[in-house]
């Protein structure tokens, strides 16, 4: 049977999921807009020529909030179960500890690498 | 639970067989195909349980030699490249072929039983899993046969070692790509784990009323889906140095090999409690139905098990105090390291507090479990010794790091694993297994143990390095290295015995009836060995200790039962898939350990690449030919006189579990 | 949950039929999303790699040189849209919206495809132009290593939709395979996520200027 939006089945229940995804079309294009913006924006305050911390921070929030905006509405954890975002959050929080650790872990290498390629 | 194929109102019977993709659907359940396309998590179980007991002897046999290489001083029973080889192939084969597989077989065939499902929630995934793992023990065996021999660089393969310049040998690779497979086999088989307990429990059963093995299988399930992606990526990172000349661990180009230290212990540091906390499942299952008591401390445990898993992710570097990390991070990690110790403690003191007062029974499963607390303390004490930096730094890679591991590993993992097979025989066969044998097994290995590994500490305080193929005489080490040789002999005796009394239970044993051992949770409510469904009747829980309840609790606590619906009870089928794609993914790995060896038929000639991808390609097919066949399934209808009295099924059910 | 005795009927009750679990979660989203959770795991060890070697040997290469960032850029901003026409696909086939279903995977198939020739000409440009290869150094190894692990997540995304689109098709395809394109979704969506991350800490910092 090939579901399609047939006028035979005005199934109560049906009709509220069809009347719900209409409303989350708007939700999101707007939420798509906002992240094209933003990586717009992020793509420009690279090049500013002010104090590098504050556009690395800078870039570190756009992209979390990019990050944010697509888990929480295109990947439904908006209208999921809570128990989705944690288990999803149980593998970043020690992805990102993991990660940070490791970045402190490491210096640079005062000997600078041992063979340097030419590249162009 | 529904599946889709509840919704599809597939009802067919047995005889007849769904839409498939290219051929029948395999419908017979017994025999040679009934095993290879089983998706049964009993049958899985005892698959996994095989395959681990053998690896375990052969990994016990490969200890064997290395103790009668060390019995006496400079002796050469065995070349040094071949010691290399055994003490690199029995610490992997014990770990990924023997412990890790030996506790998926009791995730397999307990779990499902203690949560009231009637099976997992992707059985054709959990085949798969099971394959994975055989296919992952034959590639790292195979390398035995090939020119060069096994991998000889130690189960964590230390970069530079590794290094196409330093083993140009394809050991390292069948060892990669071993590992590689085997975690595979580790990932699928959690995730549909995580999946099952999260998902399929029974009416009634809330977390908190879950059995603590159920618990201990969550967490570690956990474990395994968040530590084994770092060594697969370490492995890929190392295959591309050795085949496609990258430089992640390659000195030459300005890799370092310190970063596959750091990887392999993030993945190396949980796995170490991926091999014990089923471990203290399995204890807090025995410990409570000996002693006749309920678990002391039901919560606290569960939670302590939960920091410990957690806390897991954040001790690895303490594996490296002596690579010169810096103060500061020396300092978090034995922090951190010290830390773990108290939810590990407090589950000590909570299986003392178990035992407090208990009318206790002394039988096999009994006294593995308590062997295990008093051996598991053991190990956790000079684990807490490492735990301290300037410590660590006069036991690095001596014996006693080698001694602190086998006191957690065999008088932990090994006695809890050996504990659970004596208490759970009767359920998975139906017959007991010999008391007075049982003991003997227990008495036997546990002084063959005790004089294995308890010299092994003075040896390494006197200074004996590990992984060392012969010592010179005169150093002290002449006493305890006999010593210990003759325990490691007793302790195979041992194990030989046990093998022996499984294989003669399996035939002579005594039969039982459904709960010999006065048991408390779910599992054994229903029949040992289980129907193919598990439960005739969904049941409905009331209380933590649900048979416990049963036997003698108040009628508000007891079980309440609900019979199948009008369609009898929802079973999966059968399938070739997951064996076919498991072996795709072999001859992909296969054809990746021989990329860039020269061809038989001529130097020039390569064809690794070539082999990989038909493999590749088995394994796209294999899943296209298993989603199109589906879950399937058909009804059985069990003899009513199994749920009689139980309440009648709801009117809309599709067949809840 | 209340469960529908005649699931067929009506395309809504068989979705929400697969409900029926003690979280209320569907089986394959709960074991998607812990997949999910492990990729983490997956993309965080190399993406470590990547920035650890950035931070020993900050002087290797100069990437500003090699990237294009507006060709990066773009491909962000196709793979930004793909997600987009990805969630409307889910959101269709749970209207039972076929025809939207085809178009919106459509789409997103199209855009992944736009995605993955401009990594394969990112790399074509940087082997030829530049001769940054996986052996040239540390750096080479680590960024192709990265980038290409996501490429080969992109391309078995494009499969796997593509595999659906066939599907829906045939009279095979069902009310109830929603929730498979929307679990093929999850995914889709994780592999930009990762992008997201990609795209700033491999391509975007680099062109920080480095004054205090």
């Amino acid at each position: 049977m090939i579901p399609s939006p047939d006028p035979r089945l005005p199934e109560s229940g049906h009709a509220a999921v069809i009347a719900e995804e209409h409303k989350k079309y708007f939700t999101f294009f707007n939420v798509s807009i906002a992240l094209i913006a933003i990586t717009a924006i992020e793509l420009v305050i690279v090049y500013f020529p002010i104090n590098k911390w504050i556009v690395l921070t800078a870039l570190g929030v756009l992209s979390l909030i990019k990050f944010l905006a697509v888990i929480w509405w295109f990947m439904h954890l908006k209208w999921d179960r809570m128990l989705c975002t944690i288990l999803f959050m149980i593998g970043m929080v020690i992805a990102g500890g993991t990660v940070t650790a490791l970045m402190f872990l490491f210096e640079e290498d005062p000997a600078g690498p041992p063979m340097m390629f030419m590249l162009f | 639970m529904a599946t889709t194929a509840d919704v599809e109102n597939v009802t067919h019977a047995p005889a007849e067989p769904a839409r498939t993709g290219l051929w029948k659907r395999p419908l017979k359940n017994t025999g040679l195909v009934g095993w290879l396309t089983t998706v049964d998590h009993k049958k899985i179980g005892i698959l996994y349980a095989v395959g681990a007991l053998f690896f375990l002897l052969l990994g016990g046999v490969e200890a064997l030699i290395i103790r009668a290489q060390l019995m006496f001083p400079e002796q050469e029973v065995i070349s040094a490249r071949t010691y290399n080889q055994l003490f690199t192939m029995h610490g992997t084969t014990m770990i990924f072929l023997a412990v890790m597989p030996l506790s998926a077989a009791f995730f397999n065939y307990i779990m499902p039983l203690q949560i009231g499902a009637r099976d997992v929630a992707f059985p054709r995934m959990n085949s798969l899993g099971l394959w994975c793992f055989i296919f992952g023990g034959i590639i790292l065996n195979l390398s035995w046969f090939f020119p060069g021999g096994a991998p000889d660089v130690g189960w964590f393969a230390y970069a530079p070692l590794t290094d196409r310049q330093y083993s140009p040998d394809i050991g390292v690779d069948f060892w990669i790509m071993g590992l590689q497979i085997l975690g595979i086999a580790s990932l699928v088989g959690s995730f549909n784990f995580i999946t099952t307990i999260i998902n399929m429990r029974a009416p009634g059963l809330s977390m908190m009323r879950l059995p603590l093995f159920t618990w201990m299988t969550l967490i570690t399930s956990f474990l395994v889906i968040l530590a084994f992606p770092a060594i697969t990526i370490a492995l890929i990172q190392l295959m591309f140095d050795r085949h496609f000349g990258t430089f992640f661990f390659n000195v030459e180009g300005g890799g370092k090999p310190i970063l596959w230290q750091h990887l392999f212990w993030i993945f190396g540091h949980p796995e170490v409690y991926i091999l014990i906390l089923p471990a203290m499942g399995i204890i807090s299952e025995i410990l409570p139905v000996f002693s006749r008591k309920p678990l002391f401390g039901y919560p606290l445990i569960v939670f302590s098990g939960a920091v410990i898993g957690f806390l897991g992710f954040a001790v690895w570097s303490h594996h490296m105090f002596t690579t010169g990390l810096g103060v500061i991070a020396t300092t978090a990690f034995a922090f951190l390291t010290m830390l773990i110790a108290i939810p590990t403690g407090v589950k000590i003191f909570n299986w003392i507090g178990t035992m407090w007062g208990g009318r206790i029974r002394f039988t096999t499963p009994m006294l593995f479990s308590v062997g295990f607390i008093w051996m598991f303390m053991m190990g956790g004490f000079t684990g807490i010794m490492h735990s301290s930096p300037p410590v660590d730094a006069q036991q690095q890679d001596t014996y006693f790091v080698v001694a602190h591991f086998h006191y957690v590993l065999i008088g932990g993992s090994l006695f809890a694993l050996f504990a659970g097979i004596y208490f759970w025989f009767p359920k998975v066969t139906g017959k007991m297994m010999s008391e007075f044998v049982g003991k003997i097994v227990f008495y036997v290995m546990f002084i063959g143990f005790n004089l294995a590994f308890f010299p092994m500490h003075i040896l390494g305080m006197t200074g004996m390095p590990r992984r060392t193929h012969t010592y010179k005489s005169g150093m002290g080490w002449e006493q305890s290295n006999f010593w210990s040789t003759i325990g490691a002999m007793i302790l195979g005796l041992g194990v030989a015995l046990f093998v022996i009394q499984i294989i003669y239970t399996c035939f002579r044993g005594r039969r039982t009836n459904g709960d010999p051992w006065d048991a408390r949770t779910l599992e054994w409510v229903t029949d040992s060995p289980p129907k193919e469904y598990n439960f005739a009747y969904t049941p409905v829980v009331h209380a933590r200790d649900q048979l416990w309840e049963n036997k003698h609790g108040p009628d508000s606590r007891k079980m309440e039962r609900i019979a199948p619906g009008p369609h009898g009870i929802h079973m999966p089928d059968q399938s070739w898939w997951p064996l076919i794609l498991a072996i795709g993914l072999f001859i992909a790995c296969l054809g990746m350990v021989f990329h860039g060896e020269p061809a038989w038929w001529g130097e020039e000639a390569r064809y690794g690449l070539g082999i990989t991808i038909c493999g590749l390609l088995i394994t796209l097919g294999s899943i296209y030919g298993w989603a199109l066949e589906g879950p399937g399934g058909f009804h059985l209808h069990p003899d009513p006189k199994e749920y009689d009295g139980a309440l009648p099924a709801p009117e809309s059910s599709h067949g809840h579990h | 949950m209340s469960a529908h005795s005649h699931a067929a009927d009506d395309p809504h009750a068989a979705l929400e039929a697969l409900k029926e679990t003690s979280t209320g979660i569907e089986n394959k989203k709960l074991a998607m999303w812990a997949f999910l959770a492990s990729d983490c795991m997956f993309f965080g060890t190399l993406i470590s790699t990547h920035l650890i070697y950035r931070k020993i040997y900050p002087d290797i290469v100069d990437p500003k040189a090699i990237f294009d960032i507006e060709l990066t850029g773009f491909s962000s901003f196709i793979l930004l849209m793909s997600s987009f026409l990805m969630a409307l696909s889910v959101s269709a086939a749970h209207k039972g919206n076929i025809k939207g279903v085809r178009w919106f995977l459509g789409g997103t198939i199209f855009f992944g495809l736009i995605f993955l020739c401009g990594q394969v000409y990112e790399f074509h440009h940087f082997v030829t132009d530049f001769g940054l290869t996986l052996s040239s150094n540390v750096f080479g190894s680590t960024f192709y290593v990265l980038t290409g692990t996501h490429g080969v997540h992109v391309a078995l995304g494009i499969i796997w939709l593509g595999s659906w689109l066939v599907y829906t098709f045939t009279d095979r395809y069902k009310a109830e395979h929603a929730l498979d394109i929307e679990v093929a979704g999850l995914y889709w969506h994780f592999v930009d996520i990762v992008w997201i991350v990609i795209f700033t800490v491999v391509y975007l910092v680099e062109y920080v200027p480095f004054l205090t």
